[in-house]
């Protein structure tokens, strides 16, 4: 009995002097002074859109090896910071967003380094001035169509359209060009070539991307967002 | 020789205290026989109240009770006094232990109906000392001096301002000034370390020295009924001729429950740990997401949920009429059965408060109420879900987050949960009823009118009328004219509502 | 008067009961005025801070192209008349509204229900609370859940560029506009 007692006051002691409670987890003030990781930073600000393991989100997936070695840093900070369009928000607290600014550099170079390492840029440019809409509407014709449906709405596509005149208000022309060059590869959807077998059985040009990203551009109508 | 010895010394002082001859009998009065296990929880109380004090005045060596370095001095007991952290996790552990003690115990005297003659005094200083308990355990989540207790301050604050016309200034007596600042800490500190304690200590004399007077009461049989004109005579001659003397005949039982009581109490604690503190109180992070101790859940929970048009009247009538309603329980019955067989309603009513308790406090737990902050960035929509998603819908899906309207809607049970789950809204909702829903809100749901344009509004009523279980038809007026539904259930999307 | 007798049997000095009876009644005088005049300043020390009456003082929340037009910003500031000892509770916050086409709101950051702190959402120009779900629309007009009324708002002045406000108390419902 007098043993037992007093081996149990030894057990109590030793566990009584360890630096922390035994379970750790409770304990979080300690875990409040280390700043969070860059995953965790995407977890909490960026996977209701672009998806929890960065694809098959709603917007534009973000685990996308040639999208992130084609895009330059500087600008995917930019965005991240100042937003884009009309539904990628501003993000940095100096835009009256929620996050530090110092944390979005973070998240967007652990992006960089986890999910674009072994990307390679693509030929055309991430950017570019708008095209010709006219022969836009020949490339969309061509390439497009079949999936997208005609763009005055008769033929339906398979994947849905991408002309309707509201679609088009809620997206930017750069989110257009993305979407053409990298594709939605997430949801099985490359909307460049090479589709073999076809006539279409290589990549767009630059000037074809510019000019049909012109042609859907035209196509929005112009009336702003209501303030 | 040392027997000797000791019995001198005993024998000295016991001559002129006194001090035996005053104790030896309250230790041995005899008490029920039948006083089994349900009597322990009265004595686990008033143990876990001892170790409050003790761990307390430890933790007063340590802890700097000012608005200025409270939290620091806490971080510092954390993690640099040796075993100050394991000081805080007893303290606030046994905070805990005691508020659930004195609730078991008070459930248990009002079921077998103790408080009833001679023992309705000692019902209304235990009421008295719930009240403290309490107290004790609100001003001490203040000592935490962290995010939750600043804001659980301004709740307080905010209460009592509700008061007509001395709200007030009833206010600034209770934060020491007109915001909550140091004076605020240093009247709480006041209350938890020398006003409450102290007067907890008073009534815990008063209430054990009732008990020696009144007797412990016997278990309650049915159709054994108290009648004042004859219960004290009865009781005595009973207690005499079965009774068993308090030690260590019921002492033994009371030994065994606390000592087990604490054993669980200190592993708790070292497994644990301390409770907090939550964050800074800094009060211009608007970041903080403030909830009370596990103790006062249910009324944080009662909050949300009060009628707003009533509200002001319920918080502060509803306090006092508690109290009153809880001294007065023993005048309003002093009499008859005491069996809970025999009292129906007494129990259904404990069931009710308890049931009542619990589910708050359950719902306090999971505030279903409150909009999740960062929903709208880090819930995304079911993957399921957005694999069927024509390019307007997935826009549409996008406002959906980019409006915040994930912070109150969960889709498929991920998300805020103060607004209905969405995962099938479009066979609840015609395509008509969502636009007005989201433009003129309604049923506690922010109007968007003013803040969607038109291309969001069709966006995201064409996701929310696709957002139906397997098979289900979308929802539609019969005999109403249906604007494009087909158009948007086919891949090609025309706009649906134009300008 | 005759138990005041019966209490000295034995061992009274021959004081007569009158006498004691005048004794008591003056003790029991001065100890009544003493008893008042020690708890008048007691009592007054305790209730004192809920009759401060100090009006606001002009507090200094930067120049006014800090706060972009049509955005909501928070501005922290400092408590006028806060004093070391209340450390970082000192520190406060407002939410200040910019409006298009000029102009300030300026709105506390305290829930018109309970206080708690209210989080602004530039997207879906909502406040939003964590504690019970009152939400406010960008003009601090209630929108829904328990609160009884829209966000206090501060008074609020701009002059040389600078925007102030009239602040220095936990806003609540008995006092804000
Ligand atoms: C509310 C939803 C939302 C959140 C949250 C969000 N995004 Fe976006 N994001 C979008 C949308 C919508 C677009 C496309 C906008 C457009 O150009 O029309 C976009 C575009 C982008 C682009 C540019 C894509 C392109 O087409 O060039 C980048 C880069 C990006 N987001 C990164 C992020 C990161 C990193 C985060 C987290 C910090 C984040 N986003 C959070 C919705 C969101
Ligand atoms: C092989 C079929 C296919 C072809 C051809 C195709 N796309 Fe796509 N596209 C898709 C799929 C699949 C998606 C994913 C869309 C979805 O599920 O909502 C997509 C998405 C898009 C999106 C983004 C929609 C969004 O979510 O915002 C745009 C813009 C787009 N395509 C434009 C084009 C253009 C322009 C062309 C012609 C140069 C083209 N696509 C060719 C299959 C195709």
């Amino acid at each position: 009995m007098m043993r037992a007692a007093c081996l149990l006051a030894g057990v109590a002691l030793i566990a009584a002097c360890g630096e922390v409670p035994l379970n750790k987890a409770g304990r979080d003030d300690a875990a409040a002074a280390v700043p969070p990781t860059w995953s965790a930073l995407y977890a909490t600000h960026c996977a209701g859109c672009h998806g929890a393991d960065g694809t098959l989100g709603p917007a534009r997936p973000m685990r996308d090896a040639a999208y992130l070695a084609t895009v330059p840093r500087n600008r995917l900070i930019e965005v991240v910071a100042a937003g884009q369009g009309v539904l990628m928000p501003a993000l940095a607290q100096s835009k009256g967003g929620a996050v530090p600014d110092a944390d979005l550099v973070r998240l967007v170079d652990g992006m960089l380094a986890e999910w674009g390492k072994s990307g390679k840029a693509l030929a055309v440019a991430w950017s570019g001035p708008l095209g010709d809409a006219s022969r836009g509407a020949t490339t969309y014709a061509t390439f497009c169509q079949t999936c997208h449906g005609a763009a005055d709405g008769r033929t339906p596509g398979t994947r849905g359209s991408v002309s309707d005149p509201n679609y088009l208000r809620l997206v930017s022309d750069q989110a257009l060009r993305s979407a053409i060059l990298f594709g939605r590869a997430d949801l099985g959807g490359t909307c460049n070539g090479p589709y073999p077998g076809q006539a279409t059985n290589r990549a767009l040009r630059a000037d074809e991307v510019s000019d049909v990203v012109a042609f859907l551009a035209a196509r929005r109508p112009s009336i702003g967002r209501k303030p | 020789m040392m027997l000797r010895w000791l019995r001198s010394i005993i024998g000295w002082t016991e001559e002129r205290s006194g001090a035996v001859a005053f104790v030896a009998p309250i230790m041995t009065h005899r008490v029920p026989r039948d006083a089994k296990w349900w009597y322990v929880f009265g004595s686990a109380t008033l143990m876990f109240f001892s170790i409050q004090l003790v761990s307390g005045v430890l933790l007063a060596t340590l802890y700097a009770p000012s608005a200025a370095d409270a939290y620091q001095s806490l971080i510092y007991i954390d993690n640099q006094v040796p075993l100050g952290w394991m000081l805080r996790a007893i303290h606030g552990w046994s905070s805990n232990a005691m508020v659930l003690m004195v609730v078991v115990h008070m459930s248990q005297v009002f079921l077998h109906a103790s408080f009833k003659y001679p023992r309705e005094l000692t019902w209304m200083v235990g009421v008295l000392l719930l009240f403290c308990t309490l107290a004790l355990a609100f001003t001490g989540q203040i000592m935490r001096w962290d995010q939750d207790a600043y804001w659980g301050l301004g709740i307080g604050a905010s209460i009592v301002d509700r008061v007509p016309v001395i709200g007030n200034t009833l206010r600034g007596i209770l934060l020491g000034g007109p915001y909550i600042g140091g004076a605020t800490l240093s009247r709480f500190f006041a209350l938890h370390v020398f006003v409450l304690p102290g007067i907890t200590i008073a009534l815990v004399g008063l209430h054990l020295a009732l008990i020696l007077k009144g007797g412990i009461s016997e278990m309650p049989k049915p159709g054994m009924v108290v009648d004042p004109a004859t219960y004290r005579k009865g009781y005595e001659e009973r207690v005499h001729r079965t009774g068993v003397p308090f030690w260590p005949d019921a002492a033994q039982r009371d030994m065994v429950f606390c000592g087990l009581a604490l054993i669980v109490l200190i592993g708790l604690a070292a497994f644990y740990g301390p409770f907090g503190p939550n964050g800074n109180p800094d009060p211009s992070n608007i970041d903080a997401n403030p909830r009370p101790d596990s103790a006062f859940l249910w009324i944080f929970a009662a909050l949300a949920l009060l009628p707003p048009q009533i509200e002001t009247f319920l918080l502060l009538a509803a306090p006092p009429v508690i109290v009153l309603f809880m001294l007065a329980i023993p005048l309003l019955s002093n009499r008859g059965e005491r069996a809970p067989t025999r009292r129906p309603l007494a129990v259904i009513a404990s069931l009710a408060v308890a049931v009542a308790l619990v589910s708050l406090t359950w719902l306090g737990v999971s505030s279903s109420w409150s909009p999740v902050m960062t929903a709208w960035t880090a819930t995304p929509a079911p993957v399921s879900l957005v694999k069927r998603l024509t390019p307007l819908q997935m826009q549409g899906a996008l406002v959906l987050q980019y409006q915040q309207c994930r912070n109150c809607h969960a889709i498929d049970g991920a998300g805020g949960e103060r607004g209905p789950d969405l995962v099938d809204v479009g066979s609840r909702l015609s395509w008509d009823q969502l636009v007005r829903q989201v433009q003129q809100g309604g049923g506690n749901m922010p109007a968007y009118g003013k803040t969607l344009s038109s291309a969001e509004t069709v966006a995201v009523v064409a996701f929310l009328q696709q957002c139906r279980v397997d098979g289900q038809p979308a929802a539609s007026i019969p005999g109403a004219l249906e604007r494009a539904r087909t158009s948007d259930l086919a891949p090609v999307a025309t706009p649906s509502a134009s300008e | 008067m005759s138990e005041g007798c019966a209490q000295c049997q034995g061992g009274c000095d021959g004081e007569k009961p009158s006498r004691r009876g005048v004794m008591f009644k003056i003790g029991a005088g001065l100890m009544g005025v003493g008893t008042v005049l020690a708890s008048v300043p007691l009592a007054g020390a305790l209730v004192a801070p809920g009759f401060v009456r100090d009006g606001d003082t002009w507090v200094d929340l930067g120049a006014t192209s800090d706060y972009p037009e049509g955005e909501t910003r928070l501005a922290k500031f400092t408590l006028p008349g806060s004093n070391p000892n209340d450390g970082e509770t000192s520190r406060t916050a407002a939410w200040v509204r910019s409006m298009s086409g000029g102009g300030f709101q300026v709105f506390a950051v305290n829930c018109a229900h309970l206080g708690c702190p209210v989080k602004w959402f530039q997207q879906s120009r909502l406040f939003m609370c964590p504690c019970h779900g009152g939400v406010y629309y960008e003009d601090g007009s209630r929108a829904s859940g328990p609160p009884p009324r829209g966000l206090f708002e501060y008074q609020s002045k701009v002059e040389n560029g600078r925007l102030f406000i009239a602040a220095g108390r936990l806003p609540g419902l008995q006092e804000s506009t």
